[in-house]
């Protein structure tokens, strides 16, 4: 808590944000609050658009005209003259992105921003992104039974590569995070039970420290994404989507085929 | 089971879109095409949560796409490697929290706090002027094509989608035929307009919706960002396929597609 809140204090902070623009109008920005014990007010503008943000908490996302932005992070109540981070961050038409308050490898914070995929997610997937804004060292990321999903994860501050990413079968899982190449039986952290929701980027920050057992996962989803079958195969026997010919074709073959040793048996006796 | 039903109708002339010709293929080969049907289909589903399986492993990172990578802990300069000079756009001291940003919504991230919506399920539907009442299991995608029940008498809600009488487009879809049966929605191309539809839910409530329209696309041109469209107005969607009148080989190489609304009042 103290160590966040000296941190903050002593830190002046630039924003900078830019993408190309696309057709949207204006961007999205969501602000992730990593920091273990510093419930703090964000302010745009001047004006408090954040009140009352708690570790562990997602605001927005802020929709923003393109343009350049004032920010400013203050302790809850304490006015923006008490800020204890300012900045400022260009917005351009088509931009998602995450803001978040995190601590580096060695528990220092700090201000980190991603760049949102929101590309189309294929039908029946689920997007997960994985963002390592722990003081925590770099780890693998598997399921309960071995399987990796992200190997050699690091601290985003520790340089690129730092966000995992990959589209999976919507649904459930059980997820274990191990120090890298420990394997799963050295996991520091599990959550069972993962949901994994279709049509949905599910972000997921890991934050916090594992040294003094503040280490948690917190969760921005980005709903909406999720594309459409290419079709309904309602129509036996091509129940499969094969087309007619195709199948009939193989029916063919089989036909053929089956009638062969058919006939020598008969012949044989 | 409805299915008694369907069968005495195999025979009867089509009154409005064709019919399939199933039988109207050799006993024979129709036999054999039941059997590779099976071997077919068998090997995608039904599996309803696949499991994991490639593309574990492979990370895609940021820096793979040219996007925002910010160098290490400590304060940034204006240029700390992101992108491009922004520099002419405009202040926006226009733009005020209070006033243009509104209330920002702020919710609990934490992982423990996490909860999945309730939503209903729907388990069976009736659609008493074709003789339909058959249950409904949830269903995702195949491949890339949604799922449909590998039976003849079950019907599938594509679960990915809204529940019936949610915004957008809930679809059911049933097998036109299955091995040799009439499906559940065997008859959905006969489906008067005025029709009406009861869905059942798990939690023992039933919605009505009202058919309002019934069309037949060749598969390559159903409608599918409509069909499964996740906002909009509540609608009904109930999809079986069809074809042409000769038994040729395209037989099958369309979907019949019924819609209804909600209906707040009993009728019919």
């Amino acid at each position: 808590m103290r160590k966040a809140m000296l941190f903050l204090t002593a830190m002046m902070l630039m924003l900078f944000i830019a993408l190309p623009a696309s057709a949207a109008d204006g961007g999205k920005v969501t602000v992730i609050h990593g920091i273990p014990g510093l419930t703090v007010d964000v302010f745009v503008n001047g004006e408090l658009a954040i009140p009352g943000f708690a570790p562990g908490d997602v605001a927005g996302p802020l929709d923003l005209p393109a343009g350049n932005y004032d920010l400013a992070i203050a302790p809850e109540g304490a006015g923006i003259d008490a800020a204890v981070l300012t900045g400022s961050a260009a917005v351009t038409d088509g931009l998602n992105a995450s803001i978040v308050a995190y601590l580096s490898e060695a528990g220092d914070p700090g201000i980190a921003i991603f760049v949102n995929d929101t590309s189309t997610i294929a039908a029946g997937q689920s997007r997960l992104i994985v963002r390592h804004t722990a003081a925590a060292p770099t780890v693998d990321i598997l399921l309960a039974d071995g399987t990796p999903l992200f190997e050699g994860v690091t601290n985003f501050a520790n340089g690129a590569p730092f966000e995992g990413k990959a589209d999976v079968p919507a649904g459930t899982y059980d997820v274990r995070i191990a120090p890298a190449g420990a394997g799963v039986e050295a996991a520091v952290f599990s959550a069972d039970g993962v949901q994994l929701p279709e049509g949905t980027a599910r972000i997921v920050y890991a934050t916090g420290s594992l040294a003094d057992g503040s280490f948690g996962l917190v969760i921005q989803d980005i709903a909406g994404l999720g594309g459409t079958p290419g079709g309904v195969p309602t129509g036996d026997p091509s129940g499969s989507g094969v087309p007619m010919w195709v199948f009939l074709a193989s029916a063919l073959a089989l036909l053929t085929l089956a009638s062969v040793p058919a006939v020598a048996v008969r012949r044989s006796r | 089971m409805s299915s008694t039903n369907h069968d005495s109708d195999l025979g009867k002339p089509s009154r409005r879109l064709p019919r399939p010709r199933l039988w109207s293929l050799g006993l024979a080969i129709a036999g054999i095409a039941v059997l590779s049907a099976g071997l077919v289909v068998g090997s995608s589903s039904p599996s309803i949560d696949p499991a994991p399986v490639a593309g574990y492993g492979d990370i895609d990172y940021m820096e793979a796409e040219g996007a925002a990578r910010w160098p290490g802990p400590g304060p940034r300069s204006a240029d700390g490697g992101l992108l491009p000079d922004a520099s002419s756009l405009p202040a926006r001291d226009d733009v005020s929290g209070g006033a243009a940003i509104g209330a920002v919504p702020l919710v609990s991230g934490r992982l423990e706090d996490q909860a999945e919506a309730e939503r209903p399920i729907p388990v069976r539907v009736r659609i008493a002027a074709l003789g339909i009442d058959a249950p409904i299991q949830p269903v995702g995608v195949a491949g890339d094509e949604m799922e449909v029940p590998g039976r003849a008498d079950l019907v599938g809600w594509y679960r990915y989608g809204p529940a019936p009488g949610e915004p957008g487009s809930a679809v059911l879809a049933a097998h036109v035929a299955w091995r040799g049966k009439a499906g559940a929605f065997y008859r959905l191309r006969d489906l008067p307009e005025g029709s009406r539809i009861e869905v059942a839910y798990a939690d023992g409530s039933v919605a009505l919706f009202r058919s309002v329209a019934l069309e037949s696309y060749p598969k390559e041109e159903l409608p599918v960002e409509r069909v499964f469209s996740r906002e909009g107005t509540p609608i009904l969607t109930l999809i079986t396929c069809g074809g042409a009148v000769n038994p040729s080989l395209r037989s099958f190489e369309e979907n019949v597609v019924a819609y209804a609304v909600p209906v707040t009042e009993a009728f019919g």
